[in-house]
């Protein structure tokens, strides 16, 4: 009989817990790395085999964090359908058993396994006309996925809740030492669909996303979370953003980054400005300012 | 840390209390709170800084905040993750809680988070490794950890005591302080078979600082904690006797899954009052036969309802 040292019980109980398979099979795969038989393992008393008491724990893995991945995402829940979600979801927690202590982190890869895990692009093609199409929905779940989660990470970031009230003019941008920073609390999103009405609370249930280019900034003002379509020159000078910069600097990598006049982009900047401070995408590097 | 031995380690008996729940949120913002002190999970706020933190900040300048923990993994054979210790410290200069806990269990090893309140075999070498574990973590949080009997739904071979004895060894080598929950030793007893009165008796009662009451599940053959129904009068009668034998503690109503409205949890909470009184409400066990039960719920973790 092994020697069960309080390790090799740990690492046999993680290996039933969460390896793949049904009780069974987990079993076989424990014992097989760990030389430990259940029935060696658990003490069988009051009518409940060794299989039947680690049933329970075995079940509540998956099951308890299937309920928090439905919680997480879910829009796409509803899109897919509960059999179709779960599968994923499933397998997404089969293949990365969580490793952070807050569940917080569990689905925060979720959007990247959907993206790995696709069915290969090209798949159908010669029996549809729409194969190009086609091959667009397949990336739908993962960035539905991705504004979940997005949704998500605003919701629980630093946000500009407590901040002083910004004291500038919008001129200001046209001086060369106004320096800006976006928040914690925003996210910005490329997409191939138009995702945003379809996020809508009120939207239609039977509606599908447009497959177009948008660009999205999810922020949180006042403790709620907007998610807001943005040009292409607003997207590409808040990722100029993203470490304190000035406003020239900025607006010069997004004229280039959008294809876009840099005259132009300073100009539409002064009317667009205190939006996005208000819509809390931007703060003023004081530091500097 | 030197071994502490006045009563409740010298920490207030709080009275009546509940989870901070991100389903209340909305209705603790706009009410008095109703009851004496809030308990959190200290896992729920440590990366939050959104409206959760905010709800915290306001309950905290009115009530006593009790941090409570489910990711400490004290027993674990792997490292103690100090990004974590740290995070939780960090958290407690903010909340400045009564006092800070978690439970006696594991919840991964090898790096992975199951998420769930394992338990260990009660052997001479867990004991070693739990009472060095405890001795770090009061070091390094400046106060007593305040650990949890966890419900269990199996024993192992090589454990070479019982839970209370192991309790009581942890207790005396560290001077760690106790949160029991009579709804766990209910669950346990029954699923093991032994008399949760000896369970309660046993142990050192002057370090119990804080009582959890729950309802659980009759599955059948085994029950399941699930926190999710009115505590039973099982269990309102283990809560009693805890109450006699301590002198009075701090008790919080755990309900974790199907949550009421707050004013509801509240009334199941104010049972406690005439239950020390004497007065056993006649609540029956739960039954079910559903398959997939969850023990240890996570929907009180969830992001709903913020």
């Amino acid at each position: 009989m092994t020697e069960q040292s309080l390790a090799l019980i740990q690492q046999w109980m993680k290996s039933v817990i969460t390896e793949r398979g049904d009780l069974v099979e987990k079993l076989d795969s424990a014992a097989q790395q760990h030389g430990l038989p259940a029935e060696q393992v658990v003490a069988e008393k009051r009518g409940l085999s060794a299989r039947e008491r680690l049933s329970i724990y075995t079940s509540g893995y998956v099951a308890r964090l299937l309920e928090c991945m439905r919680a997480d995402f879910p829009v796409l829940r509803r899109f897919t359908g509960d059999a179709v979600f779960d599968a994923f979801a499933r397998a997404y927690i089969v293949t990365e058993p969580p490793h952070s202590p807050s569940l917080f982190d569990l689905g925060a890869r979720f959007a990247q396994f959907l993206d790995e895990t696709k069915p290969a692009a090209g798949a159908g093609e010669n029996e549809m006309n729409t194969g190009d199409e086609m091959n667009v929905l397949l990336d739908l779940p993962a960035e539905m996925a991705r504004f979940e989660r997005a949704r998500t990470e605003v919701m629980r970031a630093h946000g500009t809740e407590n901040d002083p009230q910004p004291s500038f003019s919008p001129l200001d941008v046209l001086s060369s030492d106004l320096k800006l920073q976006t928040t914690p609390c925003l996210r910005l999103l490329a997409l191939q669909f138009s995702l945003i009405d379809f996020f809508q609370e009120d939207r239609d249930e039977s509606a599908q996303p447009d497959v177009r280019r948008s660009f999205v900034a999810i922020s949180r003002s006042d403790y709620r979370i907007n998610a807001t379509e943005i040009e292409p020159w607003q997207f590409a000078f808040l990722r100029a953003c993203e470490r304190p910069v000035s406003a020239h600097i900025a607006a010069r990598r997004a004229a280039e980054e959008s294809g876009t006049e840099a005259s132009s982009v300073l100009a539409n900047l002064v009317l667009w400005l205190p939006v996005a401070i208000q819509s809390a995408f931007l703060r003023i590097d004081n530091q500097t300012h | 840390m030197q071994n502490l031995h006045r009563q409740r380690l010298d920490l207030p008996n709080l009275g009546l209390g509940v989870g901070l729940r991100n389903q209340h949120f909305a209705y603790l913002m706009r009410n008095d709170p109703q009851v004496d002190w809030f308990e959190i999970i200290s896992e729920n706020f440590m990366d939050n800084f959104g409206f959760a933190r905010h709800v915290l900040e306001r309950l905290a300048a009115i009530r006593p905040i009790v941090m409570h923990g489910v990711s400490l993994s004290i027993g674990s054979t792997d490292p103690l993750n100090w990004k974590y210790l740290k995070d939780l410290k960090t958290l407690a200069e903010f909340v400045q809680p009564k006092w800070v806990s978690d439970h006696l269990c594991w919840t991964g090893v090898a790096n992975v988070n199951t998420h769930d309140l394992l338990p260990l075999p009660l052997t001479e070498e867990s004991l070693s490794h739990v009472v060095e574990r405890v001795g770090q973590v009061q070091d390094f949080l400046e106060r007593p950890l305040i650990l949890e009997n966890p419900s269990t739904y199996l024993e192992f071979k090589e454990s070479t005591m019982t839970e209370w004895e192991f309790l009581s060894e942890l207790v005396k080598e560290t001077g760690c302080g106790l949160l029991l929950d009579v709804n766990n030793v209910y669950v346990s007893s029954y699923n093991h078979g032994f008399d949760p009165e000896h369970y309660i008796r046993s142990l050192p009662h002057d370090n119990i600082v804080q009582l959890h009451i729950a309802g659980p599940t009759d599955c059948g053959r085994y029950l399941v904690d699930t926190h999710d129904q009115p505590v039973p009068a099982t269990v309102w009668r283990l809560y009693k006797l805890a109450q006699e034998l301590t002198g009075g503690v701090s008790t919080l109503l755990e309900w974790d899954a199907n949550i009421p409205d707050f004013p509801d949890l509240v009334v199941e909470l104010k049972k406690a009052e005439a239950v020390v009184q004497g007065m056993i409400p006649d609540a029956p066990l739960c039954h079910t036969s559903a398959a997939q039960i969850v023990s240890n719920p996570v929907d009180f973790q969830l992001i709903s309802g913020q």
